[in-house]
C-alpha cells in the first residue's frame, strides 16, 4: 500500500507530508523495496541491473554513473560487475537486490523477509549492512519470521495476527507482554505432553502451551521458587524429562502467546501471524 | 517525454534479454520456416497419377502421339473424353485437375493455341509441376507457342475470380507459402517475446519491481510493444536469408524487402498488443501457452497463409477481413509472387494495419493493472 501496489481500503497513507496515492511519483522516489523472493534481471548483468533502475529511478546521467559505482561497491560485487546476474549466488543476488533498491536513496526501505533462506554467513553480514544503513539515516521497515531478528535489529515491533496490529512497542516493552516473571520450558517424550499439561493445570494453575515435544508457560514474577516444585513432581509422577528450565522471555514466546500455538495453513495466513518490524 | 524514455528503458532491457538468449532466439526463428519451407518442396516433388481429361478433337496421327506422350510417364492418368464441356463438368466437380482439349488445327499454329489447358486453383504443387510438363509434350510434337493454360472457374461459384492476386495458382507454391511463413514468424515472435515475457514477470516478480518505480505505467508495455517491433526486423531477415537459400525468389526484389519490412513491423505491433492484452489477464504460462497455440494457428489458416483466401468457404472469408494478418499477407503476395504492389493496395494495407496497431495497443495500456490485488 505504501508502495501503491495496493489501494487502501480506507483511510490515507502520508510519507513526509505527502500523501501517497496523490503523489505517488514524489513518495516512489523516497521509498525502497526488496521483495522476499529475490528479484533480480537474470539475463542482465550486475551493472545493467543497476542502470536499468537508476534510469527507471530518473537519477540524472551524471549521478547515475557515481551511484551506480558506489552500489557495486557496496553490494562487494566490482569483480563480478559485468556477469549476468542469474549466475550469482542467492547471497551474491541478495547483495544486488538491496543496492538496487536502494539506488535512489530511498528515505524509507522496505525490507521484506530479507534473510530468508540465507546461510548464516550471509545472514550476519546483511544485519550488518542493515545497521549500517539505519546508522546513515534511512528509516527500515522489515518483516521477518526469525524472531532474533528482530529483536537484534529492530527498535520497535509490532505483531500483526489476521491482518491487526496486537502488539506494538520497543522489544523489550513487548517481551513484557509475555509477563515479568519467567518462562517454564519443559521437553518431554511427545506422548506425555498432554498429561504434563493437565498436571501443570491441576497441581500449580498455570496454563501452558505445548508446541511437539516442547511445553511452554509463564511464572509470575515471584513465583519463581514453584519451578523446583514442579520438578520435584514430574519425577514424583515419573514423567520422563528431557529438559527443564526457566528463562526470562523472548519474542518467541511472546509471539506464541499473542498467537496461539496452532500451524497457520489456512489461506492467507501461512505467515502464522508474521511479526512486522520497524525501526525507529 | 518521461513516458518516453520510460519506454526507452525498457525496451532497452527487453532487447539486453533478447540479446543473452541469442541463440535459442535464433533457432526459434530459423526452425519453422526450414521444416515448412523444405517438407512442402519435397511434396511438389512427388506428384504421381494426376488425373487429366483429355477432349481431342484434332484426331489425327499426331495429336494421338501427343496423347500417348501425357501417359507415358507416371506424371498424369489419361481419361479421354469426347465433349469438352462434359470434361469442365467433371473439372468443377473435382474428379479430375486438369482438361486438356487439343483443336483440330493441331499440330499447326492456327489463331488460337491448338492445345487448352483448364485447371482448379485447389493443387498448387500439382499445378506448377504439370503445367510445364504438358507444355513440353507439346512443345516436342509441334510449337512450344501452341500451347495455352488458364485457370478454370466452375460457372456456380462465382466468388472465387481471378482478380483477386492472391492466388499463388500462376506462380509457384513455395513461394505462396513463403510470404506466409514470413507472416507467421512475426506472429510467432510477436505474442511469444511480449506476452510470454509479461507472464513470466508477472509470476517471477519483476513487474512489481518495475511497479514501485516512479514510472509511467503505460511504459512497462510500450517497451515491450517497441522491442517486439525490432525483434520482428531480425526474424524477417532470418526467414528471408533462409527462405532464398532453399530457392524461393522475391520477384519485387529490394524494393520488396522494404515493404516487407513496413508490413512486417505493423504486424509484429498489432499482435505484440494483443499477447499482452491476453498475458495482463492471465496468472499463469501454460494458460497462455494454450492461448498462443490456439490462436496464432487459427489467425494464420484464416489471413490464407498456406492456401489462398478465395479457396475459402464465404464465411472465414469474411472472418479473414478482422485479422490484422489478412493485410500484412496480402502485401507480401504482391512483392513475392506479382513483383507489383499497387498503390491502392499499399495504401488499404498499411492503413488498416496502422489502426489495428494502435488501437490494440491502446486497450492493452487500457487493460494492464498497475496494481497487483
Amino acid at each position: 500500500m505504501l508502495l501503491t501496489l495496493l489501494n487502501p481500503t480506507s483511510g490515507r497513507i502520508t510519507v513526509d507530508g505527502l500523501d501517497v496515492t496523490k503523489n505517488h511519483e514524489k513518495v516512489k522516489k523516497l521509498m525502497g523495496l526488496m521483495t522476499q523472493e529475490t528479484v533480480v534481471e537474470a539475463d542482465l548483468t550486475a551493472r545493467q541491473n543497476l542502470e536499468l533502475f537508476a534510469h527507471l529511478y530518473h537519477i540524472t546521467a551524471e549521478q547515475r554513473e557515481k551511484r551506480i559505482k558506489e552500489a557495486l561497491g557496496e553490494a562487494e560485487l566490482e569483480k563480478f560487475a559485468d556477469v549476468k546476474a542469474g549466475t550469482f549466488s542467492g547471497g551474491m543476488q541478495r547483495r544486488l537486490g538491496l543496492v538496487r533498491a536502494m539506488i535512489q536513496e530511498p528515505r524509507i526501505l522496505v525490507l521484506d523477509e530479507p534473510t530468508t533462506g540465507l546461510d548464516v554467513q550471509n545472514r550476519t553480514t546483511m544485519w550488518g549492512r542493515i545497521k549500517q544503513m539505519n546508522k546513515s539515516g534511512t528509516t527500515i521497515l522489515l518483516t521477518t519470521q526469525y524472531l532474533e531478528e528482530a529483536d537484534e535489529l529492530c527498535d520497535r515491533i509490532a505483531i500483526i495476527d489476521h491482518g491487526k496490529v496486537i502488539a506494538l512497542g520497543t522489544p523489550s516493552e513487548v517481551k513484557r507482554i509475555a509477563g515479568t516473571g519467567r518462562v517454564l520450558e519443559v521437553i518431554v517424550k511427545p506422548e506425555d505432553t498432554a498429561r504434563v499439561l493437565s498436571l501443570l493445570k491441576s497441581r500449580f494453575g498455570l496454563s501452558g502451551a505445548a508446541k511437539g515435544d516442547r511445553i511452554i508457560a509463564a511464572l509470575e514474577k515471584g513465583s519463581e521458587s514453584e519451578f523446583t516444585k514442579i520438578s520435584a513432581m514430574l519425577d514424583r509422577e515419573k514423567v520422563t524429562v528431557l529438559s527443564i528450565g526457566a528463562h526470562l522471555p523472548t519474542l518467541d514466546d511472546v509471539f506464541i502467546k499473542l498467537t496461539g500455538s496452532g500451524m497457520r495453513d489456512a489461506s492467507g495466513e501461512m505467515q502464522g501471524g508474521r511479526a512486522n518490524m520497524r525501526w525507529r | 517525454m518521461s513516458l518516453l524514455s520510460d519506454s526507452i528503458s525498457l525496451y532497452k532491457r527487453e532487447m539486453l534479454i533478447f540479446r543473452a538468449n541469442i541463440r535459442s532466439n535464433v533457432v526459434r526463428t530459423a526452425i519453422f520456416p526450414f521444416v515448412i519451407l523444405i517438407f512442402f518442396s519435397f511434396l511438389g516433388a512427388a506428384v504421381t497419377n494426376v488425373p487429366v481429361a483429355v477432349v481431342n478433337y484434332a484426331n489425327n496421327p499426331q495429336s494421338a502421339q501427343l496423347v500417348d506422350s501425357f501417359s507415358s510417364q507416371n506424371l498424369m492418368q489419361v481419361y479421354s473424353v469426347t465433349d469438352e464441356s462434359q470434361a469442365l463438368a467433371m473439372l468443377g466437380a473435382g474428379n479430375i485437375d486438369f482438361v486438356i482439349v487439343i483443336l483440330p488445327t493441331f499440330p499447326s499454329l492456327g489463331p488460337v493455341p491448338a492445345v487448352q489447358v483448364y485447371y482448379n486453383n485447389v493443387q498448387f504443387s500439382t499445378t506448377e509441376v504439370v503445367l510445364p510438363a504438358i507444355q513440353q509434350d507439346v512443345a516436342e510434337l509441334s510449337s512450344k507457342n501452341n500451347f495455352q493454360s488458364q485457370q478454370y472457374l466452375p460457372p456456380s461459384n462465382p466468388a472465387a475470380s481471378l482478380d483477386t492476386p492472391v492466388t499463388g495458382a500462376n506462380g509457384d507454391y513455395e513461394d505462396f507459402l513463403f510470404s506466409g511463413v514470413i507472416g507467421m514468424i512475426i506472429v510467432f515472435g510477436a505474442i511469444f517475446s511480449s506476452g510470454l515475457s509479461l507472464i513470466t514477470d508477472k509470476l517471477g516478480g519483476n513487474i512489481k519491481t518495475f511497479l514501485i518505480t516512479p514510472i509511467n505505467k503505460s511504459a512497462i508495455l510500450l517497451g515491450r510493444v517497441f522491442s517486439s517491433a525490432v525483434q520482428s526486423i531480425f526474424s524477417i531477415a532470418i526467414v528471408i536469408v533462409i527462405g532464398l537459400l532453399l530457392g524461393n525468389t522475391i520477384a519485387m526484389g529490394a524494393e520488396g524487402i522494404f515493404w516487407i519490412l513496413v508490413l512486417g513491423i505493423l504486424l509484429s505491433v498489432c499482435m505484440s498488443a494483443i499477447s499482452l492484452i491476453v498475458a495482463s489477464r492471465l496468472k499463469n504460462l501454460q494458460a497462455f501457452q494454450i492461448f498462443g497455440q490456439t490462436i496464432a494457428l487459427p489467425l494464420w489458416f484464416i489471413s490464407g497463409g498456406i492456401f489462398p483466401v478465395s479457396s475459402f468457404p464465404p464465411v472465414l472469408q469474411a472472418v479473414s477481413i478482422f485479422d490484422p494478418m489478412t493485410y500484412a499477407l496480402n502485401g507480401f503476395r504482391f512483392v513475392v509472387l506479382e513483383g507489383v504492389y499497387p498503390l491502392a493496395s499499399i495504401v488499404t494495407d498499411v492503413s488498416v494495419l496502422a489502426i489495428f496497431a494502435i488501437v490494440t495497443t491502446a486497450i492493452s495500456i487500457r487493460m494492464f493493472k498497475s496494481t497487483i490485488d
